[in-house]
């Protein structure tokens, strides 16, 4: 019987089955005999968080271009539905073919966020295969992994045959390509591995051996059977001229972000210090105007979307974006299509970019001043002025707007109480700065929400280094903040505090961490993103049962000298930049952006020869 | 100004995976593919305009159909065949155009709809499970648990089904039903089948095709 045929009673006892079934407009169907390569594009949650992430549509596009590659997408089954393929024998199957992944050639997941670790190992184990890279012996499948949390993938490195380091447009061909020949030549999977090493990018964690000290930190990472001792991130040269997706796969369930979407540019001048994407996708590049107009018209052609949003870490700083917005407010308009702008700053605008967002911006008013005091906005290299954040609320209730959304961190370094009391001042300035209004809008009141989430430490920032706060201390801060709220037209907000010490111990983690992942997967941890799901007791008790110690992961300071765990993968900025840029944050001193003057951080390496572009200096 | 407002009935097949797609996911798709269409379609007016479309019968999750329809309206005259290629050319597999017409009769005119079923049982059970169906049409009345916006009521729905035809097949158990349907009275087919299986055996596995929508004398939907 065809697996679509013993679908079918399953997919009647499930929530949302359209999940489950593909079918959707633009899904790419291939006849199986004319391709030599099949490949499993693999997100590791839920279909309406993976058809979210324009990443994967890049990539599903990239591949299903060249005839000789079907590549197929692949989502985490819900309990519900992992149950039934449990119960019925159902593996894991392609949603194109709906055949099993386990027959395919690649399985290639992408790793958006650490919480997701287990459930690429329920994955593969749904597909009916061995999680461990070792016991799966034959060249193929080859299972691949990439996506930012692939910058420290040793908590992974057992179960995954290779990384791809940086951006995975060219990268991905390269591996298939390198494939083609090894199934030709009837290479063995060690053969293939160890020729992927050489592939600039490609992290092939077997062909690294890792010693540890008495106290548990590494010793030394050594390369074996002629690895490089150095694996250094692809960037795409030219982003302008990189292939962007025609159309996309158009679901018919809603998800989380249903609508086209361009990515700008990619990488940000910013610098601020806790976050990641601002360091590990440097050095900034954009796409022009023109170039970006013809993207939107193809996706909305072709998807019927009545929405098209302009992605990337911070959209106000594409240099392109008036003359963007005058190419395509015509015809949006005509067409009664809405431009989404997230992650803007309003705060840099010019007056006619302002009367431009104000035409197409409906949405609420949000801010991210992520630290409540100006000294510990200093710290994280944050620039944004209490200043700015009052007059734009000013200029935003005089037009209408009664709410707006703030949203903080805690336990950052250098964090003391008077900063944690300060996101309760700053809120309520919002709030008095409202009824300080002769002209604020009639008969309504404000509302302010203080959002208010974990600090967690990352590899490659200038954080790296900081221990991260224990959930009692970031209970004592959650405390102290709520003692400091006076008005009703303010309410808080929070992150779990466990999940958070889970992501800081895989963050910065070692191989020793994989058996741990084992443990609590088979205990049955998956899915840890969504609280319903997420157990720490599990994750504990597997913790204890192969003796390592959470804390030594999450709350311990590193010395500037200690050898990390991803010592030998290299993402451009300089491990120099990032200790005096931790100095910086402990003098609570500025770093300029990338384009008032370039900082020197390294990531003009990633250019090739000669080609460095601005605002990047040699 | 809009000089001319042509209403437009389009007639649709939604089969295979395109079954698992809910009403409110069906609507979704519908706007989506008008949008890709180069149509003049009419929009509401107002402040916030929205592509004018509705459904006289939605169909539940999980069932087949050969002829559902949809209503929207045109601005321009417009041959319909053009309309009806043009749609064809963008709707996702799984959606079929049948035709597109004038609308005839207006959604409240629909009284009935007809149904295939397929019960799966293995062989040994066919023939009692046959015998239990007939059963189930034989007697006066066949009550069930009706769920509505106000709560749970005990309907019998025996005035408002009627068994076409029944017999075993190679897989289990075949039926022609037809069914009250419309937006006073709906008789949807899973009701029949909890009544159904209130005294025998859930089935191994269950296909619902809607074969046609009828107004009170039984006449096809048009
Ligand atoms: S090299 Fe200079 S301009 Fe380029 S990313 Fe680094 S600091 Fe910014």
């Amino acid at each position: 019987m065809s697996l679509e045929a013993r679908l079918e009673p399953i997919l009647e006892q499930v929530q949302k089955p359209a999940r489950y079934i593909g079918g959707e407009l633009n899904s790419v169907v291939k006849d199986p005999s004319r391709v030599s390569v099949r490949y499993a594009l693999c997100f590791p949650d839920l279909y309406e968080i993976g058809m979210s992430h324009l990443g994967m549509k890049i990539l599903y596009s990239i591949k299903n271009k060249r005839e000789d590659i079907w590549c197929e997408r692949v989502f985490a089954p819900a309990a519900d539905m992992e149950a039934k393929m449990r119960e019925h024998q159902i593996p894991l199957y392609g949603l194109e073919s709906l055949e099993p992944i386990a027959g395919f050639d690649f399985i290639g997941f992408s790793l958006q966020y650490e919480l997701c670790y287990t459930t690429v190992l329920n994955m593969l184990d749904l597909a009916g295969l061995p999680v461990r890279s070792k016991d799966r012996k034959s060249l193929a499948p080859i299972v691949m992994a990439g996506g930012p949390c692939a910058c420290n993938p040793e908590p992974l490195a057992d179960f995954v045959d290779l990384f791809v380091l940086g951006e995975g447009e060219e990268v991905n061909l390269e591996l298939i390509d390198l494939y083609k020949q090894a199934k030709e030549e009837h290479w063995s999977k060690e053969e293939y591995l160890r020729r992927a090493s050489h592939i600039p990018g490609v992290y092939v964690p077997s062909l690294y051996q890792v010693t540890y000290r008495e106290d548990g930190t590494v010793r030394e990472i050594v390369p074996l059977d002629g690895a490089p001792a150095r694996v250094t991130k692809r960037i795409i040269q030219n982003l302008d001229r990189v292939e962007f997706p025609e159309s996309f796969v158009v679901p018919f369930i809603d998800i989380v972000h249903d609508r086209s979407m361009l990515e700008v540019q990619r990488g940000c001048i910013r610098g601020c210090r806790f976050c990641q994407a601002g360091f590990i996708y440097r050095p900034i590049r954009d796409k022009r105007p023109e170039t970006l107009n013809r993207d939107a018209l193809n996706l909305s052609r072709t998807s019927g979307y009545d929405e098209v949003s302009l992605t990337s870490l911070s959209t106000s700083d594409y240099l392109g974006l008036e003359e963007l917005l005058d190419q395509m407010l015509p015809w949006t308009e005509e067409q009664q299509i809405n431009i989404a702008l997230p992650s803007l700053r309003i705060d840099n605008c010019s007056e006619k970019l302002m009367a431009q967002i104000a035409k197409v911006r409906k949405s609420g008013l949000t801010f991210a001043p992520e630290a409540g005091t100006q000294r510990l906005r200093d710290a994280i290299n944050k620039n944004l002025t209490e200043e700015e954040i009052l007059s734009t609320c000013r200029a935003a209730f005089r037009s209408g707007y009664t709410a707006v959304k703030l949203y903080f961190m805690i336990g950052l370094p250098t964090e003391t109480m008077e900063d944690v009391a300060g996101i309760a001042d700053l809120a309520q300035k919002v709030v008095d700065t409202f009824y300080r209004m002769p002209e604020k809008p009639k008969g309504k009141g404000v509302q302010v929400t203080v959002s208010v989430s974990c600090f967690v430490p990352k590899p490659f920032t200038p954080f790296e280094f900081e221990p991260q706060d224990t959930p009692e201390q970031l209970r004592e801060k959650q405390k102290h903040l709520l003692a400091h709220v006076r008005s009703r037209k303010i309410s808080v907000k929070y992150h779990d505090s466990d999940t958070s010490v889970l992501e800081a111990v895989l963050a910065r983690g070692d191989r020793r961490l994989c058996p741990v992942l084992e443990s609590a997967w088979r205990a049955g941890s998956r899915l840890d993103g969504w609280g319903e799901h997420f157990s720490m007791e599990r994750w504990n008790q597997a913790f204890a049962q192969h003796g390592l110690d959470p804390a030594f992961y999450a709350h311990r300071r590193r010395d500037y000298g200690e050898v990390v765990p991803w010592s030998h993968l290299d993402y451009g900025v300089s491990r120099r930049f990032l200790i005096a840029e931790n100095k910086k944050a402990w003098k609570s001193a500025v770093t300029p952006n990338c384009r008032e003057r370039c900082s020197g951080c390294g990531a003009a390496a990633l250019y090739s020869d000669g080609e460095v572009k601005p605002p990047c200096k040699k | 100004m809009q000089e001319v407002m042509i209403p437009v009935r389009l007639f649709f097949s939604k089969t295979g995976r395109a079954k698992y797609i809910s009403h409110l996911d069906t609507m979704r798709t519908f706007t989506r593919a008008f949008r890709r269409t180069s149509l003049p379609l009419w929009y509401t007016q107002g402040f916030n305009p929205h592509l004018y479309m509705t459904f006289p019968l939605p169909l539940a999750l999980g069932v087949e159909s050969l002829r559902e329809a949809v209503d929207f309206r045109l601005v321009q005259e417009m041959d319909f065949q053009r309309v009806a290629d043009e749609m064809a050319a963008v709707l996702p597999p799984g959606f079929g155009v049948v035709e597109v017409a004038p609308p005839v009769m207006p959604a409240s005119a629909i009284a009935w709809a007809e149904y295939e079923i397929r019960l799966a049982y293995p062989e040994q059970e066919r023939e009692a499970m046959l015998f239990a169906l007939e059963g189930l049409f034989d007697k006066p009345s066949i009550d069930v648990v009706k769920k509505t916006k106000k709560g749970e009521t005990l309907t019998d729905i025996r005035p408002h089904a009627a068994l076409l035809d029944c017999k075993v097949d190679e897989n289990g158990l075949w039926m022609r039903v037809r069914l009250a349907a419309g937006s006073t009275l709906n008789i949807s087919p899973q009701l029949l089948l909890e009544a159904f299986q209130k005294h025998t055996r859930p089935a191994d596995s269950v296909k619902i095709l809607r074969t046609a929508i009828l107004d009170a004398e039984r006449n096809p939907f048009a």
